[in-house]
């Protein structure tokens, strides 16, 4: 199984080869982010729904029938700004489907009638929004690292169904027009037969015409308050964001070590201090992890902690955490528990090798940020590389305890105070 | 099909016979032994140049086997099974050597409890076959069960039940599931109910562990890049010596008595969201019957181009539609869960949904069943390229006790007809099979 990346200034490919592969799977991903203004938000609510309904001759019906007749799937979405296209089919399908995917980028129809039906079911979601304490935490922790016009900003519903009503066919014929013209990250694990079916797909559908609109990159703000809380009473457990923006991007020396260091504090699984001591030796929440997000070739992240409490165990869970948070900044990691990690992120590597979705997923993050295959082999080597010596300095460098953030959602009005309280004891 | 998808060794297609074993017919190009010694059945299928071996062993023991004020004690067990064994106690592995398997290696390691059976499953780089075998293997029999370790887990497990009761979908799928049967044990669910998680004992617990944690009640997959005759002499090495436990297994026959109408149940609690759920009874997996419901279930809430979300969702009365049906060896109950939009009535919404559903008719669905069964097939194939996705499907078949259904799916598939599907949906929604929930959102 090979795998290549080529580039040229319109897009990017990159080919997982699977000879006789009885399916294929692609993805097109396109960085659609400008001022992230409300309405920039609120029409990256509208357009996914709005690029499957309907193109060229086909009504959504008629489109919607022509992708599942063949048993595939078309999937549209738009996450910090950037839409993904993720295409599935047998290889026998695959062919038949990008005559449609093609149509659909070419000339999409954005009918009025879908519209005003796209924007009520956007409505309808922003609604049931309102108890999702876990999304509501992360998105106030993010709103409080950067500024309105940060691809991370989320605007509230309110602003966002305000702006709906601004929203006609002739803005997303505008935004459509900018994802034509903005560079695609395109990837696909398939045989060589599809693998060119799709590169001459994306050749015909690409609009070559150099786009203009103003991007505005990471706007990270001055730190502030460090805790934000909002009250869910209908939710039995109070759902945490912890958290501290990291200025580095994925090209910084820091990052590999930055990461490794995030691995073991709270790599998803078992194997992390966090779940170690918080769930396992405390019993104190279920799950605890932790999470280098939203870091790109050009623009710095975050790291995250993701955890919930019982509002009765609240304090206890937050206290936990810090201590531990605290142990990591000042005594770092030990020597064993580094080569435990080198063990663990190499077998992580090795087992991308038995999921064709976690392999072409990996594949697709690099294309996106850039790399070539030399690059991305390179920058995973490092992870074999690095020294417990720059792991424990990058600890020291960005995982101050006294500057995280706390976000909660969920039934937090009996202790509010209580978390406030302890919220500046520590931060 | 399958020749595209799975890798047949071509040792394994050989008819040589393994000391200690006794062949069955292959199921495709999966082969099944059973480890004369002590019935312990083995699939393997060789998957080369991966790098990676997955094994799976499942217990035939659920949710189903568990009697009232016992309810979720197969899911604590499941827990209890990362826990320490003497021989963890004697080389002083704290943790237990399952956790500390994964904590050393970082390899994917976790467990799951349903309605038939219990499933524990590594995936892992080759190498570490040999220990992730003498885990497995050392578990099934010889984790320390008192009080001491079982305490801090409940915790967990509690947590853990907070964690889904908190969903109102959960919440009311509970009752949906507990109101639609009178008898049988699928009506409760998996995680079982707070007030026995909280009255669980270690000998409750080690009553399960001695009467179903044992050879002949379980089936050990291995699927990766290791040769079978390797592999198969390691699995006779370390369970080989496993002895059965002397008692008999009861298998509690449960005969739910007759439904006579439309049952109902409410969960009112203070939230914004409000749910309408329609459960219809259906036959056990794998059976014809229950892929007519699977499509069925497709035709009528499984997407934009399904029936009741171009009646509900694209009409602004509810924001969401979805299904669930499970793979349950008998009858059990799936559902169709309709997410209300603001000022909608679960009434109205009830009474919209089953008068749509009573006007279909073969012209309407035809074109939706074949697309369903055509988006099934392609999930199909997508989920046989990972091992993962290997060992969970074959894990449902296996405890339906259908294992040589397995590759014959897409076959099923095949003969399913519109008529099929039509008359399913017509027998489903009968009165005399119905449960109606409703979560009614409630101002604080």
């Amino acid at each position: 199984m090979e795998q290549n990346i080529t580039r040229n200034d319109h897009y990017s490919l990159a080919t997982q080869s699977n000879a006789n592969s009885a399916v294929v799977l692609a993805y097109i991903t396109v960085d659609t982010h400008r001022e992230n203004s409300i309405t920039d938000q609120a029409l990256q609510h509208l357009y996914p729904d709005a690029l499957l309904a309907g193109a060229g001759k086909f009504s959504r019906e008629a489109f919607l029938n022509a992708v599942n007749l063949l048993g595939a799937d078309i999937a549209v979405g738009i996450t910090d700004g950037r839409l993904t296209l993720t295409l599935q089919a047998t290889s026998a399908a695959f062919p038949k489907l990008l005559p449609l995917v093609q149509i659909m980028l070419t000339t999409p129809t954005f009918s009025a009638t879908e519209l005003e039906r796209i924007t009520l079911n956007v409505r309808n979601d922003l609604h049931i929004k309102q108890e999702q304490s876990a999304t509501i935490a992360r998105e106030q922790l993010r709103n409080s690292f950067y500024k309105a016009s940060d691809r991370r900003y989320t605007a509230s519903d309110k602003e966002i169904n305000a702006a709906l009503e601004t929203i006609d066919t002739t803005a997303l014929h505008t935004f459509h027009t900018y994802v034509l013209s903005a560079p695609w990250s395109c990837s696909i694990a398939a045989d060589e037969s599809a693998i060119t079916q799709f590169k001459k797909m994306i050749t015909r559908s690409k609009n070559t015409i150099e786009n203009s609109a103003t991007v505005k990159a990471h706007e990270q703000k001055t730190a502030a308050q460090a805790v934000h809380l909002k009250q869910i009473p209908s939710k039995a457990n109070i759902d945490f964001s912890i958290g501290i923006p990291l200025p580095i991007t994925i090209h910084h020396p820091d990052y590999v070590p930055v990461t490794f260091a995030l691995g073991v504090l709270g790599i998803p699984g078992f194997a992390g201090r966090l779940m170690s001591t918080v769930r396992h030796k405390e019993g104190l929440t279920y799950s605890i992890y932790a999470y280098a997000e939203t870091f790109s070739g050009h623009e710095h992240g975050y790291a995250r902690i993701m955890t919930f409490f019982t509002p009765e165990k609240t304090i206890q869970g937050l206290t936990a955490t810090f201590r531990e948070i605290k142990k990591f900044y000042e005594k770092g990691i030990s020597q064993s528990e580094f080569e435990t990690f080198q063990t663990i992120f190499q077998t992580r590597q090795t087992l991308l090798q038995d999921s064709l979705l976690k392999q072409l997923g990996d594949l697709h993050a690099f294309n996106q940020n850039g790399f070539s295959i030399e690059e991305m082999k390179h920058f995973k080597q490092q992870l074999g590389t690095i020294t417990r010596l720059q792991v424990n300095a990058a600890i020291k460098t960005y995982f101050n305890p006294s500057c995280f953030t706390i976000s909660g959602a969920g039934p937090i009005h009996n202790i509010e105070k209580e978390i406030r309280e302890f919220a500046s004891s520590v931060t | 099909m399958s020749k595209k998808i799975l890798s047949i060794s071509k040792k394994a297609s050989s008819h040589k016979t393994l000391t200690g074993y006794i062949r069955k017919q292959p199921i495709g190009a999966i082969e099944e032994y059973i480890l004369t010694q002590n019935g312990l059945r083995v699939l393997f299928l060789h998957r080369p140049d991966t790098g990676v071996i997955t094994t799976n062993i499942t217990y035939f023991v659920g949710a189903r086997d568990e009697a009232r004020g016992e309810t979720g004690i197969a899911h604590m067990l499941e827990h209890m099974l990362f826990k320490p064994t003497a021989f963890d106690i004697q080389h002083k592995i704290k943790e237990g050597s399952a956790m500390h398997f994964e904590r050393m290696t970082g390899s994917i390691l976790n467990a799951n409890t349903w309605k038939d059976r219990t499933t524990y499953y590594f995936s892992y780089p080759k190498e570490y076959f040999s220990e992730a075998l003498r885990i497995e293997a050392d578990r099934m029999k010889n984790v320390i069960l008192t009080d001491a370790v079982l305490l801090p887990e409940q915790g967990n497990v509690l947590s853990e039940f907070d964690m889904y009761n908190g969903d109102p979908h959960f919440a009311l799928a509970v009752q949906m599931y507990s109101t639609a049967f009178l008898s049988h044990p699928y009506g409760h669910e998996t995680i079982g109910y707070r007030e026995d998680i909280e009255d669980y004992t270690a000998k409750k617990l080690q009553h399960y562990y001695q009467t179903y944690y044992r050879p002949d009640n379980a089936i050990l997959m291995i699927v990766g890049d290791i040769e079978r005759d390797t592999a198969l002499t390691a699995v006779r090495e370390q369970f080989g010596t496993i002895e059965n436990s002397t008692a008999v297994i009861k298998r509690h026959a449960v005969r739910e008595p007759k439904q006579e109408g439309v049952r109902h149940t409410t969960v009112a609690r203070p939230s914004t969201t409000n749910i309408v759920a329609i459960g219809i009874k259906h036959s056990g997996f794998p059976q014809k019957e229950w892929f007519n419901t699977s499509i069925a279930l497709e035709v009528l809430a499984g997407g934009p181009e399904s029936i009741l979300y171009k009646l509900l969702v694209d009409t602004g009365k509810a924001a969401q539609v979805g299904v669930s049906i499970e793979p349950t060896s008998e009858t059990n109950l799936a559902l169709i869960d309709v997410t209300l939009a603001p000022n909608q009535s679960h009434q109205s919404i009830e009474t919209e949904v089953l008068t749509t559903i009573s006007h279909l008719n073969s012209k309407t669905i035809d074109h939706l069943v074949k697309k369903a069964k055509a988006r099934m097939i392609t999930s199909e194939l997508f989920g046989r390229t990972e091992s993962l996705h290997i060992v969970a499907e074959l894990t449902e078949y296996a405890s339906a006790n259908a294992l040589e259904s397995y590759d014959k799916t897409p076959e099923l598939l095949a003969t399913i007809t519109t008529k099929d599907v039509l008359q399913t949906i017509v027998e489903s929604f009968k009165n005399s099979n119905l449960t109606i929930g409703y979560f009614i959102g409630t101002k604080r």
